[in-house]
């Protein structure tokens, strides 16, 4: 069992709210940033470009409202 | 991860055997009470098999699980299931994820004979895992199950979760390189704080970033989009300036159409008048006709001039003549006056000196001289005569051969048709003559001024109904090509609108992706610095705390500090900071208690739930270190599995019975009657579980009170 999500979620959260210059809306950028760990660290049989077109995905859904802010 | 139970089949002397573990969070110890070789490191051996598979077992696999109390010759089936309980991530579809609690059940299976010499032979291995949910279990994809067991325990993990007394201090040894022992540590660091996973992030952030960056280029498209929108005005101009103009020639044909229709009526009724126009091509159409009737006349006047040249035409008209002058030279060729020539046979005789009866016609003889003359009188006498024959002779050879029968017959059937074309000619000639003199007087008598000019009128209507037809033509053409282009400049200004907003969406996407990869970055380098600190602070808590040492310059103790470096050793401290040999300068329970330390903070500050499963963690302890270092090791984990003798457990027994949620009893029968009170009740030789505590003992584990001599 490696690191816990409780963990890096954390350290997420820490690092994002540490980051003065960051125009996005902050709770968002964590969920998205959070939600790219949870895909990375998921037990599903999913191939390396599996992975990276699911982390686009999640980058477009959720950029638009990053970007609004 | 949590482990719940395991149960193990005909690994080597554990023939049948269930184990049982602690979940209960406030009682998380679970104590397997075993003495010696009683299948304590078999027992984890087995969970690592069932885990890892035989890649994973002692000597690489060279590892033989054939039962010992089996037949040689026969074949056995090998299998451990272990049930445990994970958090994971799994995708709950459409790319999204969440987290989960999931029990499972992992199965390993095969079989295995050994021979004579002890070579095992190992076949059908097998791993199965199943899913426990309420309704029953569902079996996990077998492409699903390295993922699932690698989230639960990484292999990678392996010696810090499995740990023994003996090798409990692989961590630190000192007969392993500094080399070794680094990478040992690196590796229980890297893959306890996740950060194999973290820089799998990074690395796929960074694709995710190029993928977004390959879809920006820096062509202007706004400006573009600015360009075609001035062409899509400019061609929109055009043609509403061009339709205005088609109207307006359309309008005009309309116009010159009804016009023109005014004009042929007026026309029409002009010419009920008299035609001049059509009748001077009347004429001349019948001055050709003349033309054409004077040849015809002068070809009948030249065949009726070669009929009357004709020789059938001399047979007809001589033809009773010819019949008559026939019939008299027949009657002279019977009689043999034709052809009858006296001259050249008189002449012929005057050059010979004989006649040709045989008589003298010597010029010297005067018979002869007489005769001669007689001959030249007769020659004159002969001439006249001669040539009447003659010409007599020539025409009977000539006439004999005329065929005069039906000669006037035909002569004159040629004749008459000969005539009859020329007369007909000469008619019609005539009739044209006289038709082209009547059309001519015609022509003078009639005044079609007004005719003319409706005619010009008509004519210049015509012309200016060509020139508005060709400027409709025009700008339709103008107006098609305009419209054909306007469409085209709206295509591919909805192009440029699509590629310009996808590029902003991309720039905007780009710098999340980026933003994100910086985020991860940073996670890494906290958890390689400030956590690893942690780690290190933890580590030497929990040791100090487990030996009874301090960090303070008062302090007799020998080991002042522990440390993990940045270059990822552990290194020990003594007094004024010196750096101590593990080996030589701390004794085996210290050894043992830095190792459980640096796992138990590892595992601490990765905040990770997962069990500990040590064998004889508390050997070579005694007094407080042993209670120190049990009570520190329950207290920093999360469930915590111990395989303890009997004479381990002495001293600790209230710290068990305060923490300990399961505690049962392995016995070997084999080890009966040296050191078991009763005979085993079993057939097989193999170990056996009593759910005695460490205070109990039944007939099955109960030990004679053994006296070595």
């Amino acid at each position: 069992m490696s690191v816990s999500h409780k963990k890096i979620n954390g350290l997420i959260e820490k690092v994002i709210e540490g980051k003065e210059e960051l125009n996005y809306d902050k709770d968002k950028f964590i969920q998205l940033c959070q939600r790219i760990y949870l895909i990375e660290s998921s037990v599903d049989d999913r191939s390396r470009s599996q992975i990276i077109s699911d982390i686009r995905d999640e980058i477009i859904r959720r950029s638009t409202s990053l970007l609004q802010e | 991860m949590k482990l719940i139970s395991a149960e193990i089949s005909n690994f080597r002397l554990l023939k049948n055997l269930k184990l049982d573990f602690s979940c209960d969070k406030e009682k998380p110890l679970t104590v397997i009470r075993a003495a010696n070789e009683t299948g304590k490191t078999t027992c984890q051996t087995a969970l690592i098999w069932c885990l890892y598979g035989s890649k994973a077992l002692p000597k690489k696999g060279d590892y033989s699980l054939f039962p010992s109390d089996e037949k040689e010759s026969e074949r056995v089936e090998v299998t451990v299931e272990i049930e445990f309980e994970i958090e994971h991530v799994v995708g709950i579809g459409r790319g999204n994820h969440e987290l989960r609690k999931s029990t499972y059940r992992l199965n390993r299976t095969c079989n295995e004979s050994a021979s004579k010499n002890g070579e095992a032979r190992r076949a059908g291995e097998t791993q199965n895992l199943w899913r426990v949910t309420p309704k029953g279990t569902e079996r996990v994809l077998q492409s699903e199950v390295p993922a699932v067991i690698e989230n639960a325990l990484p292999e990678s993990l392996k010696d810090v979760y499995f740990t023994d007394g003996d090798s409990a201090m692989s961590f630190i040894e000192a007969a392993a390189s500094q080399g070794v022992k680094r990478k040992r540590v690196t590796n229980a660091i890297e893959a306890l704080l996740g950060l194999n996973i973290l820089e799998k992030t990074i690395s796929h952030l960074g694709n995710v970033a190029n993928k977004f960056s390959q879809e920006i280029d820096n062509k202007d498209y706004a400006k573009e989009l600015e360009k075609l929108c001035d062409h899509m005005a400019s061609y929109e101009e055009d043609i509403a300036e061009w339709t205005e103009e088609l109207e307006l020639a359309e309008e005009q044909i309309s116009k010159i159409q009804k016009e023109l229709a005014t004009k042929d009526k007026a026309i029409e009724d002009a010419l009920k008048l008299g035609d001049k126009e059509k009748l001077v091509k009347q004429k001349q159409a019948v001055q050709k006709n003349i033309q054409r009737m004077s040849d015809s006349e002068k070809s009948a006047y030249k065949s009726l001039r070669a009929v009357v040249s004709n020789e059938k035409m001399s047979r007809g008209v001589l033809a009773e003549h010819l019949e008559n002058a026939k019939t008299i030279l027949n009657g002279m060729n019977r009689s043999k006056q034709l052809p009858k020539v006296n001259v050249p046979i008189l002449e012929e005789l005057l050059d010979r000196d004989a006649c040709f009866c045989g008589s003298d016609l010597r010029a010297d003889s005067p018979d002869g001289s007489a005769r001669r003359k007689n001959i030249s009188e007769a020659i004159d006498a002969s001439r006249e005569s001669d040539l009447i024959q003659e010409a007599a002779s020539s025409l009977f050879y000539r006439i004999r051969s005329i065929v005069t029968e039906d000669s006037s017959e035909q002569w004159t059937e040629l004749y008459g048709r000969e005539s009859s074309v020329l007369i007909n000619a000469q008619r019609s000639l005539a009739g044209f003559e006289t038709e082209a003199e009547d059309i001519e007087k015609t022509i003078s008598e009639i005044d079609d001024s007004h005719l003319q000019k409706l005619k010009e009128q008509r004519d210049n209507l015509r012309s200016a109904l060509e020139r508005q037809r060709g400027t409709q033509a025009t700008r339709n053409s103008q107006i098609d090509e305009a419209r054909s282009r306007l469409r085209e400049a709206e295509h591919d200004s909805d192009r440029v609108r699509k590629k310009l907003g996808k590029t902003n969406s991309s720039a905007g996407n780009w710098d999340v992706a980026n933003a994100a990869k910086s985020v991860f970055l940073d996670v890494v380098d906290l958890l390689r610095k400030e956590e690893l600190s942690k780690v290190s602070s933890e580590m030497n808590r929990i040791f100090l705390s487990m030996i009874g040492a301090s960090s303070s310059n008062s302090d007799f103790s020998r080991i002042r500090r522990a440390e993990l470096t940045d270059q990822f050793d552990i290194v020990v401290f003594g007094p004024n900071d010196r750096q101590l040999n593990p080996d030589q300068d701390l004794n085996g329970a210290s050894r043992r208690a830095i190792t459980l330390a640096f796992i138990l903070a590892l595992t601490k500050v990765s905040q990770v739930e997962a069990p500990n499963i040590i064998d004889t963690p508390l050997g070579m302890m005694s007094g407080y270190v042993k209670q120190s270092v049990l009570l520190r090791t329950i207290e920093e984990g999360t469930q915590v599995i111990l395989f303890l003798t009997q004479d381990e457990i002495r001293g600790v027994e209230e710290i068990i019975d305060k923490h300990a949620g399961m505690v049962f009893t392995l016995t070997n029968p084999a080890h009966y009657p040296t050191m078991l009170a009763h005979k085993p009740q079993y057939e097989h030789t193999g170990v056996v579980r009593c759910e005695c505590n460490h205070h109990m003992s039944c007939i099955v584990c109960e030990r004679k009170g053994v006296e070595v001599k």
